[in-house]
């Protein structure tokens, strides 16, 4: 009997009809896949895109500057005497060449006005445009003449609460 | 008189020439993307959409960068057979179109009879086979005057895989022969349609045993090692432009031949299933010419589909075992069988 | 009817030029080279497969042999020692051809300025599109495909950035340009025998 059955599944290749058949299953199956330039993507809420800053509450501290492990920001601070009264920076560039989106200077910033959007269409046909400085940093300007894109509404990343955190918050 | 001949031996043939090629040349550009969005259904994506309306401009894009692409030809290389091969690969599959015949004759109102053939000669089926052991020198030739080392070892490996392949398919088209009776396909067509039966019944082996030693022989996966896009690297490595576009072609009108000849061979051709052709052709010629021709094409399009559909599913053979497969199985296989045909042709088939 | 060059033509008729076709097929069937460097390959697999398919722009055809490829996309570090193999892969490639950098390394060395990583790619190909990121999205790559057959279609579209360079006292890292020097080592490498030996290919 067992060699009958041996005899059997050697002439009808059994493996070969499952592999066949798996596919041929998928033939049917809905596609997954996000036609991306027509359809928005799915974005973990994690995702870290292009560093965004708000000028207008940056206090010049240069803390990002010097938690940045590339080197990618540079703040210029204003003169000491206008510091008194107005502590926007001068200049800000930040350069997304060699940005590795690690976040450090998200964590080092006192008032929070550093954040990863979720924009990450940095694509560009010369480097130098890479460097974003206090006009463009807020809004990238290069991606406005693609039919989609997160210049509307850019997203900002809320802050992660650590687990320490979250267990203060309940208590 | 004279004008007769002409229009007989040189006028019409060379009109269905023109639209024998014109034909083929379409279905292999377009094989190609038919081949690319199916292996993305199978694998769950879409495949090339965007090119035109549902991708149909494709082929043409990609005809026309690989045609003005530049040219290399490496130093090392031997100038002249390099520019020959792909021309040796190139023009055997498009020849062996020739001997297809894909309807009933067609009956003209003068009472002529006008073969759906370029040439339906009568070792047609003999020279399909030797022209697909032709194509061989294409691959060599280019692996060989390429100079450098893995395209000559991917010819060597096309070479034995080749020669350990063409003897299960020749025995096992031979089977069909015997039992058809002549080397004409148009006679082994009307065979089938007057013995009532598809030679997939008493060629059940022979079916099998071809199917994957054509396989093997057009150099599709599983078993593309001379080509081996992905790791082994192949015969037309040190080709560009358009040179490496008449392998690409060669490959594909191959595989668009293999697709046309088996039903021929074993699904009974532009015969008809569930009708007696032979007495409709009697009352309605012209019917059975349309319907033969549809059922043809259908049949030819399920091996079509067949062929990307394994290539979807089964992995790459190792080398060693596909020899192994192709002498110590296929062979004594189609062998054997070969005996138990002439027995069925024998008692059973008078 | 419109009027050009003093002869009146029926609307439909088109004029073009065959450039503009040519580009048509160029752009619209970029090929790949199978070549990842180092963990944005990762990525750029990622691209491929069926989520985010890049093969509905008809560029899925990775082509194992750089004589059948248009575009190079460097994915990830370029040591010292791998630099002559990528610049010797690049002048294997027939013309015309286009280089896409993807992920910080590619772009200027990325964490990795130490003595065995080259400083951007544009030190020895000159590059065409950069992409962002460590490592850039999938859908980013697929952004620089677009990106690249805009940029055949319309080469004008790519000839000078609309952005003005600052006036650093201090540069954070010196700038690398397209076009500019091998560096000293990987020309030494080259000369040594490492990588390239055009003289052979041409």
């Amino acid at each position: 009997m067992e060699k009958i059955k041996n005899f059997i599944k050697m002439i009808t290749f059994p493996e070969l009809i499952k592999g066949l058949s798996v596919t041929t299953k998928y033939l049917f199956k809905k596609k997954v896949t996000e036609e991306y330039p027509d359809f928005k993507p799915h974005i973990p809420y994690r995702a870290k895109g292009k560093l965004h800053v708000q000028i207008d509450t940056c206090i010049s501290c240069r803390l990002c500057e010097k938690a940045c492990p590339e080197w990618c920001i540079k703040v210029f601070p204003p003169p000491k005497e206008q510091m008194k009264t107005d502590k926007r920076p001068q200049e800000f560039y930040i350069n997304q060449e060699h940005c590795l989106h690690c976040s450090l200077c998200v964590d080092a910033c006192p008032t929070g006005s550093i954040h990863h959007s979720y924009e990450f269409e940095l694509v560009v046909t010369n480097f130098k445009e890479l460097l974003f400085n206090k006009e463009t940093l807020p809004y990238n300007q290069l991606l406005k003449q693609y039919k989609w894109n997160y210049i509307e509404n850019v997203p900002v990343r809320p802050r992660t609460t650590t687990p320490l955190e979250q267990k203060e918050n309940t208590k | 008189m004279n004008s007769q001949i002409l229009i007989n031996y040189i006028a019409f043939p060379l009109i269905k020439i023109a639209i024998l090629l014109a034909a083929v040349f379409t279905v292999v550009a377009y094989i190609v993307l038919v081949e690319r969005r199916l292996l993305g259904f199978f694998q769950s994506r879409l495949g090339p959409n965007r090119v035109g309306p549902l991708g149909l401009i494709q082929p043409v894009a990609d005809g026309l960068k690989l045609f003005l692409k530049e040219d290399l030809i490496p130093t090392n290389a031997n100038p002249f057979i390099f520019k020959i091969a792909p021309i040796f690969s190139f023009f055997p599959p498009f020849v062996g179109f020739a001997v297809l015949t894909f309807a009933l004759p067609l009956i003209m109102p003068s009472g002529k009879m006008h073969q759906f053939a370029v040439a339906d000669v009568d070792l047609g089926i003999l020279l399909i086979l030797s022209l697909s052991s032709l194509g061989i020198f294409g691959i060599i030739l280019a692996g060989w005057s390429s100079g450098s080392k893995y395209p000559l070892f991917g010819s060597l490996r096309s070479a034995s895989q080749m020669l350990a392949y063409e003897i299960p398919l020749t025995l096992s088209v031979i089977s069909v022969i015997m039992m058809a009776g002549s080397f004409r396909l148009s006679d082994i067509v009307t065979a089938q349609q007057t013995y009532k039966f598809y030679f997939i019944i008493p060629g059940i082996v022979a079916f099998f045993v071809y199917l994957i030693s054509v396989v093997a022989e057009t150099n599709r996966t599983p078993f593309d090692l001379p080509e081996g896009e992905s790791e082994i690297i192949g015969f037309h490595t040190e080709y560009s432009g358009m040179r490496f576009a008449f392998f690409f072609m060669a490959e594909y009108a191959n595989v668009v031949l293999i697709c046309m000849l088996t039903p021929a061979l074993f699904l009974g051709g532009y015969d008809i299933p569930f009708l007696n052709d032979l007495e409709l052709y009697k009352t309605h010629p012209y019917l059975v010419n349309v319907l033969g021709f549809l059922s043809y094409a259908a049949k030819s399009t399920l091996f079509a589909y067949f062929y990307i559909w394994i290539r979807a599913t089964f992995p790459r053979y190792r080398y060693d075992q596909l020899l192994k497969v192709g002498w110590s199985v296929l062979f004594p296989i189609s062998l054997l069988n070969l005996f138990l045909v002439a027995l069925i042709k024998l008692f059973l088939m008078k | 009817m419109s009027n050009i060059n003093g002869s009146d033509y029926p609307s439909f008729v088109g004029f073009t030029k065959l450039d503009k076709i040519f580009d048509y097929g160029r752009r619209n069937s970029l090929w790949p080279m199978t070549f990842g460097l180092a963990c944005c390959a990762i990525e750029m697999i990622c691209a491929m497969c069926s989520r985010y398919d890049m093969s509905r722009f008809g560029s899925e055809v990775m082509r194992p042999s750089p004589r059948q490829s248009d575009v190079m996309i460097i994915a990830g570090t370029i040591t010292l020692k791998m630099a002559p193999v990528v610049k010797r892969l690049y002048d294997q490639m027939p013309y015309p051809k286009w280089v896409i950098a993807m992920g910080a390394c590619a772009i200027k060395g990325g964490p990795w300025d130490d003595y065995a990583v080259l400083q951007g790619a544009g030190k020895i190909v000159p590059v065409d599109v950069y992409v962002s990121g460590c490592p850039p999205r999938p859908e980013a790559l697929i952004y620089a495909l677009l990106k690249l057959q805009e940029k055949i279609r319309d080469p004008k579209s790519a000839k000078e950035p609309q952005f003005i360079g600052p006036n650093l006292n201090e540069p954070t890292r010196g700038w690398m340009a397209k076009g500019e020097e091998i560096p000293e080592v990987v020309d030494k490498l080259i000369k040594e025998g490492h990588g390239v030996n055009t003289t052979q290919i041409f």
